[in-house]
């Protein structure tokens, strides 16, 4: 069976190899061919290739036949620990050589039985396939493989250099000096592996080493009881080795706690039964109680807690290097025997955590492995959701924290706006007497800047009638949800009235009368100091302005006065000539004395007006019809304007809301408005002299005007209203401002406007409706 | 003497009423005018020797109903009463011919005082038209000669002058004189010129 053969294509491209993978295990010794190169990408560039092509043709020509590698195998090529040295010495070694190669293999099956002729079928197979010629080097892996060769060489492959790789460095004195031979070896410290297992369980008493029953196997039990005599004061050893497998499952499940297993090479179990790739070791450790230590890199994963390791890859990677110094012609007996120390000790995680092992007790420069992968590993998608959960949660944490550091800057602000306004901000919970206030508000109050009142104790300030006001407030605000306007007295301790402007809004809390409430109050009491002497200057000049209107009047309200008074003195004489006669009429006297009380009534209701007027009170809002007030004002202008020629034309509608007004104040402005209307038709011809008094509800207010037909408004209009501003010659020009103050304090408005026919003007005044009953 | 009826103008029924009762009272009879304009369309039918005027009152005002009496030379007397002491009310009333000026409440002596002489003026006006009257009757029966005669008579003319002024002969004038003596009764050249004048006869130019 011939191999067929690759070489590199060219010195850049890649490996173009066939790796024939072994179908089967069995007793049939495998082979396995492979050729060297590196990598490479024929299929898109076919010149490449062509070129390859030629070039290995030439190559061949130049080198011959490949170099042929027989690795020999101590057990099969699956078996722990050489499959890794074999492995890691074939992908090594094409890096390290660039002519062409062919590594073959054979395995000492055969090995695992003790027998008298046990070299014959392996040594019959080998000749069979190098018949043609010996291989060029010859590597067995292990001692095993290392004494076939010793046994067989002179008879099989007297000339081809031997390389003997993985064994420990105590049996290469098995194998003898010889120039044609050099080794790859290792220190396996069997001491060292005890020292490990007892730092790591301190209070391990029995150790049982388990292990295969073929030579190597024995070897190395051995080996161990022999090495670990040291340790006879600290543990005893036992061997499970007898046991096969399926046993050593049910052994260690009843091992005591102060127990541990080493596990040194078990691939034939006393059954006689191989276990490949570790198995028995995964068997064991399924069933285990105490903790498996072991020494090889394949063990480590699948069950042993670890330790310093064989180094399988660095014996594998040193041998290949080698290799290929043998091959390139060196002399094995000039190449030194390289001894490989263990690897750095290595732990699996997980049975550090199974059996309880902190990490601190790990030697220093040790390497953990098999942690388990991070979370970022197996859940990347939802971490990263996670995270990103945590960011935004984050930012909306800060941005909290912002917004309540600038509404601590906001309140801050707010309470020194408050300050310097003056005015004091305070609010409170439904339950609980704590009211939280500003120091203007406690200012306002009476208090201490830093005292720090009560509820109880912030209205016992407030007089009774004012504070019950201020509950009422509350009520109708927590009802209707609306806020709440109030003025009210605060009495400071030494007995200062302060007037005090309230607002704010309550709403319900839990229990029926409770609220939570919230506002601001304001020290208002210099202005009620300032309204209140406006308010009297106000009511003085609209007394004088009164006084000077019936003073133009006076001869009209004389004549009102005097014409009932007339009546009255000629119907009294003319009863008493009736009465002097002999026969009076009695009846004529009868109707004679009632015209008389009728006049006599007559005459004082135009005293009692003219007293209303001319009376110096206060303003007194309340709801008036404004129909009656026009009336009144008739009665008491229907000479004068009867004097002066001046036609009434009355004009109210009969369905007006009342209006919330001062009466006298009313009527002293229309009184002005009427004699402002005959003035300005003074010059008109008799006929054509007409006022209109109209009174009518529009845009939710009432309307009342005086219109005349008489000279018409100056161009600027807003000059009558001015004070001292007067266009006749005796007037004191206060009448129209005095008028419009008054009527703005009772909430209405005053103002001229021309007739739309341009002939005359008309003087209008609004006036709200009174609110309608709650 | 029959001068009794007294025109009450006044726009108050009340005022009208009490003053026709204190009127009754004292023997007159009054008449009610309850405005200017009323007294002017009933006064030729309904006449009255006197008549009280309120002064203020809508439409025509008092004063202005004394103005129009002149001017239509109805030579009744009035009387003011007023609501009210209006000083220049008062002086354009008294200008105006009014009798008196009183103001409310007035008491029945005053308005009786004032009734009185206004009632006398009221007599004498009535004589002074009823000589007018007569005299208007006498001048009626004069030939127009006789009243061109008189003409000239009244210029202060001699009988020679008047003869050559008419182209006729001075016994001639001499006659027409004597008639017109005869026919009017009056024998003075002064009294004849006076009645000439009240009677609207103009002189000769």
């Amino acid at each position: 069976m011939k191999p067929k053969v690759y070489g590199p294509a060219c010195p850049a491209s890649g490996r173009i190899g066939v790796d024939r993978p072994s179908s089967s295990f069995g007793h049939r010794p495998n082979l396995n061919f492979q050729t060297g190169g590196k990598p490479g990408y024929s299929a898109g560039v076919v010149k490449l290739v062509v070129c390859g092509l030629l070039m290995l043709l030439a190559r061949l020509e130049a080198a011959g036949e490949p170099r042929r590698i027989l690795l020999l195998y101590s057990f099969g090529r699956d078996f722990t620990p050489f499959d890794e040295v074999a492995e890691t010495f074939r992908s090594e070694f094409a890096q390290h050589y660039r002519q062409p190669y062919v590594i073959q293999d054979a395995s000492l099956e055969m090995a695992r039985f003790d027998g008298p002729d046990r070299d014959g079928p392996l040594l019959d197979y080998l000749r069979a396939m190098y018949r043609d010629g010996p291989p060029d080097l010859l590597v067995p892996i292990g001692a095993q493989a290392a004494a076939f060769c010793v046994r067989n060489r002179k008879a099989l492959f007297p000339d081809p250099p031997l390389l003997v790789i993985g064994l420990d460095q105590r049996r290469i004195g098995e194998v003898g000096p010889d120039p044609n031979t050099t080794f790859v070896g290792v220190r396996l410290d069997l001491a060292g592996y005890m020292d490990n297992l007892l730092r790591l369980r301190p209070g391990t008493r029995t150790v049982y080493l388990m292990g295969g029953t073929s030579p190597i196997e024995r070897f190395w039990e051995a080996e161990a009881f022999h090495d670990w005599q040291v340790f006879s004061d600290r543990i005893v050893v036992r061997s499970l080795s007898d046991q096969p497998v399926p046993r050593m499952r049910e052994t260690v499940k009843s091992l005591p706690e102060d127990a541990a297993i080493f596990l040194t090479l078990m691939n034939l179990d006393a059954a006689g039964l191989p276990y490949e790739r570790e198995s028995a070791l995964r068997a064991v450790h399924e069933t285990s109680r105490v903790p498996i230590f072991g020494s090889m890199p394949r063990q480590l994963g699948l069950g042993i807690v670890g330790g310093p390791l064989y180094p399988g890859s660095r014996v594998g990677a040193t041998a290949a290097a080698t290799a290929a110094r043998i091959l390139n012609g060196e002399a094995t007996s000039s190449i030194p025997t390289t001894i490989i120390d263990e690897a750095p000790p290595t732990y699996d995680w997980r049975e550090l955590k199974r059996w309880n092992i902190p990490e601190s007790r790990l030697p220093a420069g040790s390497v953990v492995r098999f942690r388990p992968p991070r979370l970022w590993e197996t859940h990347g998608t939802a971490m990263w959701i996670g995270l990103g959960f945590l960011i935004l949660q984050s930012v909306t944490i800060a941005s909290l924290f912002a917004a309540r550091r600038r509404s601590r800057r906001m309140a801050r602000s707010l309470d020194f706006a408050a300050d310097v306004a003056k005015v004091g901000l305070w609010w409170r919970e439904a339950h609980g007497d704590r009211l939280i206030s500003s120091a203007g508000c406690r200012r306002i109050f009476g208090f201490q800047p830093d005292a720090e009142p009560s509820e109880r104790e912030m209205l016992d300030r407030i007089p009774e009638d004012d504070r019950r006001s201020l509950q009422q407030a509350f009520e109708r605000s927590a009802r209707g949800n609306e806020a709440f306007s109030l003025e009210h007295r605060v009495r400071w301790p030494d007995g200062t009235i302060r007037w005090v402007s309230t607002s704010g809004m309550a709403r319900p809390g839990r229990a029926p009368g409770e609220y939570r409430t919230s506002g601001a109050s304001v020290d208002v009491s210099e202005q009620h100091q300032a309204a209140s002497l406006a308010d009297l200057q106000r009511r003085e000049l609209a007394h004088l302005s009164r006084v000077s209107s019936l003073g133009v009047l006076s001869g009209a309200l004389a004549h009102e006065i005097n014409q009932p008074l007339g009546i009255i003195l000629s119907n009294a004489q003319a009863a008493q000539y009736l009465l002097e006669e002999e026969h009076p009429d009695l009846d004529e006297v009868r109707a004679i004395l009632e015209d008389i009380v009728s006049e006599d009534r007559r005459a004082g209701n135009v005293i009692h007006r003219l007293r209303a007027l001319l009376r110096r009170g206060e303003t007194r809002l309340e709801p008036i019809d404004v129909r009656e007030t026009f009336q009144e004002v008739l009665k008491l202008t229907r000479s004068e304007l009867i004097r002066r020629n001046v036609l009434a034309d009355l004009r109210l509608e009969s369905q007006l809301p009342p209006v919330q007004a001062d009466a006298v104040q009313l009527q002293q402005v229309l009184l002005n408005l009427i004699t402002n209307a005959c003035d300005a038709m003074d010059d008109n011809p008799p006929g054509q002299r007409v006022v209109s008094f109209e009174a009518r509800f529009e845009n939710d207010e009432v309307r009342l005007a005086v219109r005349d037909r008489g000279v018409g408004l100056p161009a600027d209009v807003e000059l009558l209203f001015t004070p001292f501003h007067s266009s006749k010659p005796d007037g004191l020009g206060m009448g129209l401002a005095i008028c419009r103050t008054l009527i703005s304090a009772q909430g209405g408005r005053l103002w001229a406007e021309p007739n739309p026919d341009g002939r005359g003007a008309a003087f209008h005044v609004s006036l709200p409706p009174c609110s309608p009953p709650p | 003497m029959n001068l009794r009826t007294i025109g009450l103008v006044d726009d108050d029924p009340k005022m009208l009423q009490a003053l026709d009762r204190l009127l009754v009272a004292n023997g007159f009879h009054p008449r009610r005018f309850s405005s200017a304009e009323d007294f002017l369309a009933r006064h030729r039918t309904e006449p009255c020797d006197c008549v009280i005027l309120d002064l203020r009152m809508p439409g025509i005002d008092g004063l202005e109903l004394l103005e129009r009496l002149r001017k239509l030379e109805i030579p009744i007397p009035v009387i003011f009463l007023s609501g009210e002491g209006d000083i220049p009310a008062s002086v354009r009333a008294i200008k105006g011919g009014a009798v008196d000026f009183l103001t409310k409440p007035v008491d029945a002596t005053d308005l009786m005082n004032a009734l009185r002489l206004a009632l006398h003026e009221a007599a004498k006006v009535r004589a002074n038209r009823e000589a007018a009257d007569q005299l208007r009757g006498r001048f009626a029966t004069l030939t127009p000669r006789e009243t061109e005669v008189l003409r000239h008579v009244i210029t202060g003319k001699l009988n020679k002058q008047i003869a050559a002024d008419l182209g006729i002969s001075e016994q001639t004038v001499k006659i027409h004189r004597m008639r017109l003596v005869e026919k009017t009764g009056l024998p003075s050249v002064a009294e004849l010129v006076r009645a000439a004048d009240h009677l609207g006869i103009e002189p000769a130019a």
